[in-house]
């Protein structure tokens, strides 16, 4: 396979300041490396309060207080090879450099982010701007149309208020905006969490046809694992800000390693079943306080006495396969 | 069926909602929906359909929340919104709603041991000796227990004990049908399945029938015995899960059954994708069918003539192309 690793997170930690004079802190992100490659979907599953937004956010670079980042760098290679520090750099070389043109981002509840006062065309415009590209206003439209066509939108939508749009409508004009400029990264978080079943997998259908044909990566984050089975190359497992495991889609469904995707995998209701599942017992732990050791050890049912003491390794198996647990460690 | 006395009943009930300028222009949010939710033997009845399909509208009319504009909802024989004075607090009683965002459902300012208390004392009336006997076991009941609940406020709370103490309060109560809207939304996969066994649980060992509102087909079968599939406020399909399940005969329903996604890693091979809908209003306007923009067997008459209601092998299936010619 010819691909190559387009961003890279070093041994990130990071926190959320609750209260710096008391000296609370919430770890919200705790020691995790992830390479993202070029043509590949990579999916970031977990549950909510896992750390899934928070690390996009610094993969983003947009890591403002209250959450500061304790450790580690997140790499962005550019198409000249040349390293770019994402942590390090200033605001307005992201927004200039960085942001849009290398990497995008679709946020959460994208259907609610577009400005109620002012027309589509309008907020097209203003991005344009915004990123200090100077094209006339023809030019600005025929691009817009062009990739209007593509996401299946009526020309029509660019002259009405975003109220005007039904739910799956506005959500297609936020990714057309995020994909204006090309990126060779696309975040998207939670795409889908606040449409029907019909209109997202229609939407899921168009960024998957992007990525396919533009050979870029998506980043999807998700917790809702039908979407990562039907959508992901590769799956990044969080629980309490740890990533847990990362594998092939394949291999996190079929052939899971860490305890957790093992019994998140077995808790999953399927089309068309009835036998009674067990979900896992006991609740995700709070991140003022985590548990000592491995933060998986109340809920688990393989817990040993080192997990109770020690945070686990993380341990490299064959294929890429990455999982944190004290079970696969060798001596 | 045995007579009115054991069951819900919604019996062509129409509600109509303003929009426009002035909300003058009226569309009609649910259209002649009737159903039958039986009590004995308690069941669990699926409410399925997507966004603005009216099925929140349908649970507060049940609820006796809004009014409907035409039709009557028939509780045990007696018409809930012509109940005599007395009767409304015994309705309050035996109805029992449980809602999708359990951080929304209570009061921040107020403890949360005190709404299990207040359905205890005031509706199953249960004695001063005993009732912190009574709330500790159905504490217990859902997994939780008065030590762990006892003074404290809703955000001390994770999202899946929350809901689990609203699923308390509502069977503290002794009802005899609990409508849960999309109970298990907002948790987490890992606590969704719980929550789910415990509804199962609660039909099985209370005999209390459970309306389940949602959207996702894969839990509605997982749990429900009887579903209703709603599109733009008409009811499209009804009957038991199992027919419905293994043979949808509406388009809409056989769409919905083949755009769910699931958990499965070789699931992006056997989905087609669809084209997406541009209109919405336009169909809750339609003269006909509300599907027929979308209906990819969609024929001249769908646009212009409502489909009947057509029974085949115990499911109603609103659709003309079962109609007996």
């Amino acid at each position: 396979m010819n691909t190559h690793i387009v961003l890279s997170a070093i041994n990130i930690s990071a926190d959320y300041i609750l209260d710096s004079k008391r000296g609370l802190y919430l770890n919200a992100i705790d020691n995790v490396s992830i390479d993202f490659r070029s043509d590949e979907v990579i999916g970031i599953a977990g549950e909510s309060g896992s750390g899934k937004s928070t690390l996009v956010k610094i993969l983003y670079g947009a890591a403002f207080p209250p959450l500061i980042i304790r450790k580690g760098k997140v790499y962005l290679f550019t198409k000249d090879n040349s390293k770019i520090d994402i942590t390090s750099i200033t605001r307005e070389e992201l927004r200039k450099n960085i942001w849009w043109k290398h990497i995008s981002y679709i946020p959460q509840n994208a259907m609610n982010v577009l400005n109620p006062v002012k027309k589509v065309k309008d907020q097209f415009i203003e991005v344009f701007k915004y990123h200090d590209e100077r094209i006339d206003a023809k030019e600005t439209i025929t691009k817009i149309k062009e990739l209007f066509m593509r996401l299946g939108l009526p020309i029509e939508a660019l002259n009405a208020y975003p109220h005007q749009l039904s739910g799956g409508m506005r959500q297609r004009v936020v990714i057309a905006l995020s994909l204006l400029f090309n990126p060779r990264i696309v975040i998207a978080d939670e795409p889908t969490t606040a449409v029907d079943v019909v209109t997202q997998l229609g939407i899921l259908n168009l960024l998957k046809d992007w990525q396919r044909n533009s050979k870029t990566t998506l980043i999807m984050v998700s917790h809702d694992m039908s979407v990562h089975a039907y959508m992901d190359d590769r799956i990044v497992v969080m629980y309490a800000g740890n990533v847990v495991e990362v594998g092939s889609k394949n291999d996190i469904f079929e052939n899971p390693m860490h305890p957790y995707t093992k019994l998140l995998i077995a808790s999953l209701i399927k089309k068309g079943e009835k036998k009674l599942k067990t979900g896992i017992a006991g609740e995700p732990p709070n991140l003022l306080n985590p548990p000592p050791g491995c933060r998986f050890h109340p809920r688990c049912p393989f817990a040993m006495d080192i997990c109770r003491r020690e945070a686990p390794p993380i341990v490299e198996l064959s294929d890429g396969k990455v999982v944190r647990c004290w079970l696969y460690a060798r001596k | 069926m045995q007579g009115n006395e054991n069951s819900l009943k919604v019996e062509s009930v129409s509600k109509y909602y303003g929009y426009g300028l002035l909300g003058l222009k009226k569309f009609k949010v649910l259209d002649k929906i009737s159903l039958g939710i039986p009590l004995k033997p308690p069941t669990i009845f699926a409410i399925v359909g997507e966004t603005g399909s009216g099925k929140t509208t349908l649970l507060r009319i049940i609820l006796r929340m809004i009014k409907p504009d035409e039709g009557v909802v028939k509780y045990k024989g007696l018409d809930v919104f012509k109940l005599p004075r007395n009767a409304v607090s015994w309705y309050r009683k035996e109805v029992q709603p449980i809602f999708q965002d359990p951080y929304e459902s209570f009061n921040p300012l107020r403890r949360v041991d005190s709404y299990i208390f207040d359905a205890a004392k005031r509706m199953a009336k249960v004695d001063k000796g005993s009732i912190e006997e009574y709330v500790d076991g159905i504490l217990r009941y859902v997994g939780l227990s008065l030590d762990r609940v006892h003074g404290k406020y809703p955000h001390e709370f994770s999202g899946g004990e929350l809901q689990r103490i609203a699923i308390a309060r509502a069977i503290a109560a002794r009802p005899t049908l609990i409508l849960a809207d999309e109970p298990v939304s907002m948790l987490d996969a890992s606590l969704r399945v719980n929550v789910l066994n415990l509804f199962k649980k609660i039909r099985d060992d209370l005999g209390t029938s459970i309306i389940y509102v949602t959207h996702d087909l894969a839990t509605a079968y997982y749990i429900a015995d009887q579903i209703a599939v709603l599109y733009r406020g008409s009811l499209v399909e009804l009957g038991s899960i199992d027919k419905v399940y293994e043979n949808p005969r509406h388009p809409y329903t056989q769409l919905l059954l083949t755009s769910i996604l699931e958990p499965d890693p070789k699931i992006s091979e056997k989905i087609k994708p669809l084209k997406l809908s541009t209109i919405e209003l336009k169909e809750f306007l339609a003269q006909g069918c509300k599907f027929a923009y979308r209906c990819p067997y969609a024929s001249k008459k769908c646009f212009e003539k409502e489909p009947p209601n057509v029974t085949i092998n115990g499911v109603i299936v609103k659709c003309h192309l079962y109609e007996k010619s």
